[in-house]
């Protein structure tokens, strides 16, 4: 009997949970709770298809991990392996943190396992197999440069196809949906959208069409693709070769989605045509929160069908970050609150007993300036200087809407975050953004390093940066991005020792003897040395776009390490008092998705109405999860502020404009065990008194 | 799945001007022949280097490894594979290339690129090796895991397959065993708890319950006792020292101990009434047990490319075993889905390989003789299956090719070849005596269907064959019904010469036809007349007495070419008058005696041609002249025929595709 043709499911017992728990360093307790009747053991030995609903702070990705890492060592398939897809690498990271160094980790980061993004398994199994079928050796699905390869063969949007010239009016709209154009569904036909102007473009002889499909080809030529292509690119592989889905299903019979949740319409869809439909379905665990969707792209939609979770699920009600009482705080925002248990902490304060105590700041348009005084000083009495000053202490203060509105339509104050913190800057917090300069590349591998300590992540990132801009050559081919790039350059170079050297001596430079450059240095001696390097990768002069590329950009695009220096650039407010200090991090919901503070405030923000006021009811537990009837902004504004007061291990606060609560209001919301201060214009707070 | 092309550029013999070396594979057995040197090794070696080969054995790229004529110093190494089973689709579905409808299977290629950096940092020259998926090769690595799927299981030549059977520290046969599944699966664990008889027991369980023996053995214990004794005095109080003997290793892992008693074992080969012949059997007879373990192992490997490469499997085997061992593997490549790879010089391999399975390689570059690829049709296929045997399989190495319908121009041809200068044995020609059907078959091996596609082989082939119209003569001496010159005219004699050469000239095969008749009669005709009519009478002489039961003493055989050539000389007169007086039907006195002269061998008690030749090659051997005056009493056909398989044709390089 062939032991590779048949495929039996690994059984996992109490021993193997054990062991895993050794493996990851937990207690042993860990997927068991101290009575031995947690859900986690559930899921762990579970080996159908089903979907995980997991609260905030459950250790979801430590489970999956987990059950990865049991699954690895009993893995004896060399043709099968597992398939673990999220939307970020988080999955992959955390899998490297834990497991990196052990032998089931190594095994389970490679072959025949494959753990990555959606976009990176469409990528890797449909889309580039197919364009490297038909001769498109290296293809780069890279947006911008899409974007600026269309604009350049449209004679920068001025010769369009007529059709598009009475189907948008405006200029800048038609330029920029031409520049987004990209591919969609089997057939590639062509979609253009730009803001709320979306033009479908049917695979055809029509004129329009073939013009921009003309267009499209040829910059595939050239080895780039719209990142939105990925997905026709599958698609359309997927109908010209009907059996490859199932041979995809027989390489991975078990299939793991982390924070299924967030699963677009078109990632479910094309998730459930390689995996699902039809006969032979893989066995599928899918692990989230759908309390917890939100999306990062305004326009993005959850999935319609396919729905998570689905009609067979496991949950997981118990948070080992928090205690009881934020728990009941949280639960009623639910969209179908699942009795949220908190069994958290993990240390209990030490300055207080049982538990912090969660406050509503209530202020006044003339006090709002001074919530973020009123937080510190709470935070400064509710912490001890030793709390304060581990490694783990976050305090943070978010609000849901934390950018200037475009223009005033009737926005009441406050509005975003900025109305609290006038220093606050929106575009800080976007996480991991695209470098637009060399020097950004620089600086952002040098914060990396900083962090890491370790070389590589710098040499890494400056090595990107050279090759991002060797790609502004004139009327070349993409060059290809494999996964070392400084190796890859090293090769590139090997046949001019000279720049070569130039090239390891800059590197040096940067990262170990001086550190990276000053505006002086880089205009008088670095610009010229980089720009022969980048002309030797690209094996030709480039471009005029080169220069932008290379002009002298000192502002960080990611958080660099909280110096002193970059303090208020990183959107870090701090307050001091009596020689004690603290530090809050102001961002928004968003911004703060998946993580774990010590401390948090939520702000009262303006989307169409004030959001905390609206939320009110389920404050006071008038109201208890979501109904149609709350409409579908209030199912929004539920799921962003579930996320936010789901993240602090011990303090949850909330700001509130005073006059929109009354007194019936006033007393429900203290039964509910909040203590509610009045922020003051000077600063000072004051305990609200009932009469 | 199979590997079903291999392309090699830059690679030692194999350069990058023009075509590259392409070589197509069938599934089953592929043999590869050809002349020392031309690239046998080499297509093996790339193939070791490409997919890598199950012995791990460290195979390092070398300066000389590369094309002497390449400047670019990248030796590029294809290997695409063909009908992947659902196994190998998943496995290696990242790596596949899909063809242009969804009907065309996906196929795998695997590139292996090596460049010479041109650097040698530490002394060492520095030469990075590439393996990558993709038609261009511009696909993802490929992963360790997926390299081992591919390696190819590889037995060299002259291999010394006594040590590989023998115990020691990983042994291929305790590999062989390791992997198969009975091993593990026959019998049961030893349990110290449980009383099992110990030939229920599995190897594992054999082992431990030996080591919980010895641990508890009675001569083994007392001298620990002893050695305790002693350390007891030499202790502290309180802190007693105690020894214990235990087996080495028995603590391992189970399946370390698995294996340290697998290398314990030999493998030797015994005949069935000697069953332990103490390993004291042949080189041979290790080298079929050694192949036959290695074929165990392969046809248990489930994922990956079953590849057997075995070069000159023909070592140390007499050749009887050479055609089982052939037989064997073509066997064993169908039954077990194995592909195996192997290259040869023996005659006697090739004979036992079909034509299907053979690929010439010639000049740098490779000819497959599957149908298909040359200008035999089926039944020639067939009829070669048949008939191409141990003899003929020679043509396969040779640098020339004489094809020839009979036994006397088999023992002819080559005398006279050296006579006039160009020995067959110097010239690596292969005569191949047909024996009278089939000569174009033969020759059709050596003509390719798509010139333009694979170009065609560089071995010159020479049909020689009679042209079978008499003199006018002919009619009056010899009772034959074949036309004659004159009545078919001086039209229809070029026609007919041209008629007989289309059939088989084509490509480098080049039809010699009789200047006149027959082989015997143009001898005669050109200036052999005494020498032909002597052998043909001894040969006479010779049967008859050979009916007797008698041989041909030296002294009878000096009184019969006594006789021989007063007759001759009698004959010669009788046509110098037959032909003053016109009685020779109007043909030339050299026709008329050369007639005569032939007639011996179709009138009356026929002399044999065979034992003739025979005679006649002694006869020539001894007479002493120069090449050139050979050159003129010969017919012409013949000194023709010998030049061109003796003269290096050149191979017509492929059209650039």
């Amino acid at each position: 009997m062939n032991s590779e043709d048949t495929f039996e499911l690994p059984t996992v017992t109490d021993e193997d949970i054990y062991r895993a728990s050794r493996l990851l360093d937990l207690p042993t307790t860990a997927f068991y709770g101290t009575d031995g009747s947690d859900p986690r053991q559930n899921v762990l030995k579970c080996m159908d298809s089903v979907d995980v609903a997991a609260c905030p702070g459950s250790g979801k990705t430590t489970l999956l991990v987990a059950k990865l890492a049991i699954l690895a060592e009993k893995w004896q398939y060399r043709t099968r392996g597992i398939c673990v897809l999220s939307h970020t690498n988080a999955a992959r990271h955390e899998i490297e943190k834990y497991l990196g160094n052990t032998a089931t980790g190594r095994r389970l980061l490679g072959y025949p396992h494959y753990i990555g993004t959606i976009h990176g398994f469409v990528n890797e199994f449909l889309a580039l197999p197919l364009l490297r079928s038909r001769g498109y050796s290296t293809t780069r699905f890279d947006t911008d440069i899409s974007k600026r390869k269309l604009l350049k063969l449209s004679c920068g949007g001025k010769k369009l196809p007529k059709y598009l010239y009475h189907k948008i009016q405006n200029e800048e709209l038609r330029i920029s949906a031409v520049c987004h154009a990209h591919y969609v569904g089997d057939n590639r036909d062509i979609r253009l959208s730009a803001g709320n102007v979306n033009v479908n473009l049917k695979r055809s002889e029509n004129e329009t069409f073939k013009q921009i499909d003309t267009w499209k080809l040829a910059i595939l030529k050239d080895g780039y693709a719209a990142y939105e292509d990925t997905f026709a690119y599958g698609h359309y592989t997927l109908k010209k070769y009907p059996s490859l889905a199932k041979i995809i299903r027989d390489r991975f019979p078990l299939l793991f989605i982390d924070e299924a949740q967030d699963n677009s319409k078109e990632q479910s869809a094309i998730l459930s045509r390689i995996f699902m439909e039809s006969d032979n379905a893989v066995i599928r665990q899918r692990f989230g929160d759908a309390n917890q969707a939100i999306f990062d792209f305004q326009g993005a939609e959850g999935a319609a069908t396919d729905k998570f979770p689905g009609v067979s699920k496991m949950e997981l009600p118990n948070s080992y970050r928090f205690g009881q009482t934020i728990a009941d705080m949280a639960d009623p925002l639910g969209l179908e609150p699942y009795g949220l248990q908190g069994i958290g902490p993990k240390k209990a304060l030490t300055s207080c007993t049982p538990e912090a105590q969660h406050t509503i700041f209530l202020f006044d348009e003339n006090s709002a300036a001074k919530v973020l005084d009123a937080y510190g000083e709470l935070l400064l009495e509710t912490f001890s200087d030793l709390e304060l000053c581990e490694e783990s202490f976050s305090a943070m203060a978010v609000g849901q809407v934390h950018r200037p509105p475009a223009e005033d339509k009737g926005h009441k104050f406050p509005n975003h975050v900025g109305h609290y913190w006038s220093d606050y800057d929106p575009e800080q917090t976007k996480h991991d953004p695209v470098p637009l300069t060399f020097m950004q590349y620089v600086f952002a591998g040098h914060g990396k390093s900083e962090l890491q300590r370790e070389t590589h992540v710098m040499v890494e990132k400056i090595a990107e940066g050279f090759l991002r801009l060797s790609d502004f050559r004139t009327g070349k081919k993409s060059l290809a991005r494999p996964k070392h790039q400084h190796r890859h350059i090293l090769r590139l170079l090997e046949t001019s020792p000279d720049i070569l050297e130039q090239y390891q001596n800059l590197i040096v430079q940067f990262t170990v003897t001086q550190g990276t450059p000053t505006i002086k240095t880089w205009a008088n001696h670095w610009l010229g040395i980089v720009r022969s390097i980048a002309e030797a990768i690209a094996g030709s002069p480039l471009s005029k776009e080169a220069d932008d590329f290379m002009t002298w950009n000192d502002t960080p695009v990611t958080p660099a390490t909280p110096t002193d220096a970059n303090k208020i650039r990183n959107n870090i407010f701090r307050y001091s008092k009596n020689g004690r200090e603290v530090s809050i991090h102001a961002g928004s919901i968003h911004s703060v998705k998946g993580q774990t503070h010590t401390a948090t405030l939520v702000l009262e923000t303006f989307w169409y109405d004030h959001n905390l006021e609206l939320i009110l009811p389920w404050f006071t537990k008038k109201k208890h999860g979501w109904k149609k009837a709350d409409g579908v902004r209030q199912k929004a504004r539920l799921k962003l502020h579930y996320v936010a007061m789901s993240r602090p291990t011990h303090l949850l606060c909330l700001a509130m404009k005073q006059s929109a609560l009354n007194e019936e209001q006033i007393a429900a919301i203290r039964t509910r065990g909040w203590q509610l201060l009045q922020v003051r214009a000077d600063g000072s707070t004051e305990l609200l008194q009932t009469r | 799945m199979h590997l079903s092309t291999l392309t090699i550029r830059n690679f030692r013999c194999f350069g990058d001007s023009g075509k590259p070396f392409e070589l197509s594979l069938k599934s089953g057995l592929t043999a590869l022949v050809g002349e020392n040197d031309a690239g046998k090794t080499a297509v093996i070696d790339a193939l070791r280097f490409a997919l890598g080969t199950t012995d791990q054995d460290w195979f390092r790229l070398e300066e000389s490894d590369f094309h002497q004529n390449d400047t670019k110093k990248e030796i590029r190494i294809v290997c695409r594979f063909d009908n992947l089973s659902s196994r190998d689709q998943r496995a290696f579905v990242e790596y596949l290339t899909y063809g242009d409808t969804a009907k065309d299977e996906p196929v795998l290629y695997i590139n292996w690129l090596a460049v010479d950096t041109g650097t040698a940092p530490k002394g060492r020259p520095f030469r990075r090796v590439e393996i990558r998926s993709g038609m261009n090769g511009d696909g993802p690595q490929l992963a360790p895991e997926v390299r081992e799927m591919l390696r190819a299981t590889y037995l060299r030549p002259l291999r010394d397959a006594e040590s590989a059977l023998s115990a020691g520290r990983g042994s291929r046969l305790s590999q062989v065993l390791l992997q198969t599944g009975e091993v593990k699966a026959s019998g049961i664990g030893y349990d110290p708890c449980v009383q099992t008889d110990p030939k229920f027991l599995n190897v594992l369980g054999i082992g431990d319950f030996a080591n919980a023996l010895l641990e508890k053995q009675q001569g083994i214990n007392k001298t620990r006792d002893k050695i305790n004794a002693h350390l007891i005095k030499l202790s502290l109080h309180g802190d007693e020292l105690n020894s214990s003997i235990k087996v080495s290793g028995a603590n391992a892992s189970p399946d370390n101990r698995l294996r340290q008693l697998l290398e314990k074992l030999d493998l030797s080969l015994g005949f069935g009434s000697k069953p332990d012949a103490g390993g004291k059997l042949g080189l041979g007879s290790n080298n079929l047990l050694f192949m036959a373990c290695e074929l165990l192992l392969m046809a248990q490997e489930d994922a990956g490319n079953k590849l057997l490469l075995i070069e000159e499997p023909e070592a140390h085997l007499h050749t009887q075993r050479q055609l089982r061992v052939m037989k064997y593997l073509q066997e064993q490549a169908v039954e077990k889905g194995v592909q195996i790879i192997v290259t040869t010089h023996s005659p006697n391999l090739a004979s036992a390989i079909s034509l299907d399975n053979m690929v010439m390689i010639q000049n740098g570059h490779a000819f497959s003789l599957a149908e298909g690829e040359t200008e035999l049709n089926s039944s020639d296929y067939h009829f070669l299956e048949r008939f191409l045997d141990v003899t003929k399989a020679n043509l396969f190495f040779a640098r020339g090719v004489m094809i020839v319908e009979g036994d006397a121009e088999n023992i002819l041809l080559p005398t006279l070849a050296k006579l006039i200068g160009r020995d067959f044995t110097e010239y690596g020609v292969s005569i191949v005596n047909v024996g009278g059907v089939g000569l174009r078959r033969y020759a059709r091996i050596f003509q390719r269907h798509d010139i333009v596609k694979t170009g065609q082989l560089g071995i010159p082939v020479a049909c020689v064959t009679d042209m079978d119209v008499m003199p006018d003569c002919g009619k009056l001496i010899i009772k034959k019904e074949l036309p004659t010159k004159g009545e078919l005219g001086k039209a229809g004699l070029t026609a007919k010469r041209a008629a007989l050469s289309e059939k088989t000239t084509g490509q480098t095969v080049k039809t010699f036809i009789a200047n006149e008749w027959t082989l015997e009669y143009d001898l005669a005709y050109f200036g052999l007349a005494k020498d032909v009519y002597v052998a043909a009478h001894l040969a006479k002489r010779d049967e008859a007495l050979a009916k007797q039961g008698k041989d041909l003493d030296e002294v009878t055989a000096k009184k019969e070419e006594q006789e021989a050539l007063t007759a001759f000389n009698s004959l010669e007169q009788e046509a110098i008058n037959n032909t003053s007086n016109g009685l020779a039907d109007g043909c030339a006195y050299k026709k008329l005696l050369a007639t005569k002269v032939y007639a011996l061998f179709t009138t009356g008690t026929k002399a044999s041609k065979t034992i003739s030749a025979q005679y006649l090659a002694g006869a020539l051997e001894d007479k002493k002249l120069t090449p050139d005056a050979w050159r003129e009493v010969l017919p012409l056909y013949l000194v023709e025929a010998i030049d061109y398989v003796t003269g290096a044709v050149d191979a017509v390089p492929k059209a650039d595709g």
